[in-house]
């Protein structure tokens, strides 16, 4: 069955609806598309400065067809040629006439920008808390994080896990001692050398502590042997720190130095807070002692425990092995990796 | 006598490189850090005087390439030169000034192109590595560290782009 063909009436009212619409306007051209012939119809819509006579010359009337080919018919869509006036622009040929044809879309435009501008400005905030989370916790988390990979719920998982805390030695003189935008810039050359060793070995930076950091290994990468992790990452802080310190004491800048310590262990590893406020959070007894070896290294050491000792053992050269009294713990064997 | 020559120069390059900013910043000297998406093409011009040689150029600024909206092959063609822009705060806008050279080599040819690797000003934040930008460099390609905010470098790629057309 065919559709029937619409009344005259209705086809002349369904035209003059666009043609309201689109205020078009159109030109006729000559043969080699150089001059207009003829013209008609809401110009001054679309150009501001000159006539569209018959006569002128196309690239004078319309100097942002320049280069423009008219051997095919082609549309230049949205065409902004006025602050905030948008026009389609057609050009075609029409029983061996070329036109072109002006068409306002400013309105269509509009509606279509304000998507555009926000899916734009979603993307940019997506982009920019990536950004956030990859200079924070490191390329591996976001990764995890942004594939909904990386999730924890609120009753936890055990793992085998190795914590690692860092700390600045003499931080506090420094930090009495200097205005506190100097303190600001130096801390953040000293994080530049800590932190980026941690998340090479895919360690999660758990807490910054202003002069320090917790950080744990084994929750990214399970497959890797997280003291393994934690003590490459260890090593690598206090190489570079320490040649960064060689260079800080040449130019007589104040100097600090790292002590670190590592504990391993099985700890439940989670989400933990209220609605509105939730953090990562881990949860075993290595972590308390591992605060309390940082709390005893001196700078420039590396303490461990006697669980991560025994993973990293064949990996060492020498270390000393002493008891000490850990406060909240009490009698610890303790190991201090020579390197 | 001075000669005058008009040409179709396009701005390409990802969404929210700079390329508007960068038009504003070289013909009205002007920046502002609010971020309007721009629809379509705008169309914008500014003249430059090359020894003897008035060069029009007929900017368009083209709106940025994405995934779901392509830039449209009618707007590439005629251009007599282009403006390959890259954010350096993200470094997957590199991606999209290869495809757009890619595709501007089919629809105009051989012309000539500069990159302009924009948002100096913002180094901080900067994705682009070393290697990226040794990577860039070793494809031969004319580039320019630009800052539309601070107008860094701006002028001189447009001049330099100008004096490629008319030599």
């Amino acid at each position: 069955m065919t559709t029937p063909e619409p009344p005259e009436l209705l086809l002349n009212y369904l035209a003059e609806m666009q043609i309201y619409r689109f205020s078009p306007a159109w030109a006729k051209l000559d043969a080699d598309c150089s001059c207009i012939i003829e013209s008609a119809g809401d110009w001054c819509r679309y150009i501001d400065d000159n006539a569209v006579e018959p006569g002128a010359v196309l690239e004078d009337t319309f100097p942002h067809l320049c280069g423009q080919s008219f051997e095919e018919n082609f549309v230049l869509p949205q065409m902004e040629l006025r602050d905030g006036y948008f026009t389609d622009i057609h050009g075609f040929h029409s029983g061996g006439i070329p036109w072109l044809l002006f068409l306002d879309v400013t309105e269509q435009t509009k509606q279509e920008q304000l998507q555009q501008q926000n899916a734009n400005e979603l993307s940019l905030l997506r982009d920019q808390q990536r950004r956030v989370l990859d200079r924070y916790v490191g390329g591996a988390v976001t990764e995890r994080s942004i594939g909904g990979r990386l999730t924890f719920d609120a009753k936890g998982e055990r793992r085998n896990i190795s914590t690692m805390f860092i700390d600045l030695r003499s931080f506090t003189i420094f930090n009495q001692k200097y205005d506190p935008q100097h303190v600001m810039d130096v801390l953040n050359q000293y994080m530049d050398k800590m932190l980026p060793p941690i998340l090479n070995e895919f360690g999660l930076v758990d807490k910054i502590t202003g002069d320090g950091a917790m950080t744990v290994f084994g929750v990214l990468n399970e497959q890797e042997d997280s003291a393994h992790s934690a003590l490459r990452a260890a090593l690598r802080i206090q190489r570079d720190i320490s040649t960064m310190n060689d260079m800080r004491c040449t130019q007589g800048d104040y100097v600090m130095e790292v002590g670190v310590g590592i504990g391993s262990g099985e700890a439940v590893i989670g989400i933990l807070g209220a609605r509105d406020r939730r953090a990562f959070t881990v949860i075993g007894p290595h972590v308390n002692l591992a605060a309390r070896l940082e709390g005893k290294a001196k700078g420039g050491e590396i303490l461990v425990d006697k669980t991560t000792f025994q993973a990293v053992e064949h990996l060492i050269d020498s270390y000393d092995c002493v008891d000490m009294d850990l406060k909240g713990i009490g009698a610890t064997q303790v190991y201090n990796l020579r390197y | 006598m001075s000669r005058v020559l008009q040409k179709k120069v396009c701005l390409l390059g990802a969404f929210a490189v700079g390329k508007t900013s960068l038009v504003s910043r070289f013909v009205k000297g002007i920046f502002s850090d609010k971020y309007l998406s721009t629809m379509g093409v705008k169309i914008d011009r500014k003249s430059l005087q090359l020894d003897d040689v008035s060069v029009n150029m007929m900017l368009w600024d083209v709106h940025g390439e994405e995934s779901v909206k392509k830039v449209p092959a009618a707007y590439m063609r005629g251009s007599a030169a282009y403006l390959l822009v890259i954010d350096g705060t993200r470094s997957a806008t590199v991606d999209a000034a290869r495809e757009l050279h890619a595709r501007m080599q089919v629809e105009v040819g051989d012309v000539p192109f500069v990159v302009l690797l924009n948002k100096v000003d913002l180094k901080d934040e900067w994705e682009l590595s070393d290697a990226d930008l040794a990577a860039i460099r070793e494809e031969g390609w004319d580039c320019f560290m630009t800052s539309a905010c601070t107008g860094e470098n701006v002028e001189a790629a447009f001049v330099h782009l100008a004096g490629r057309m008319i030599s």
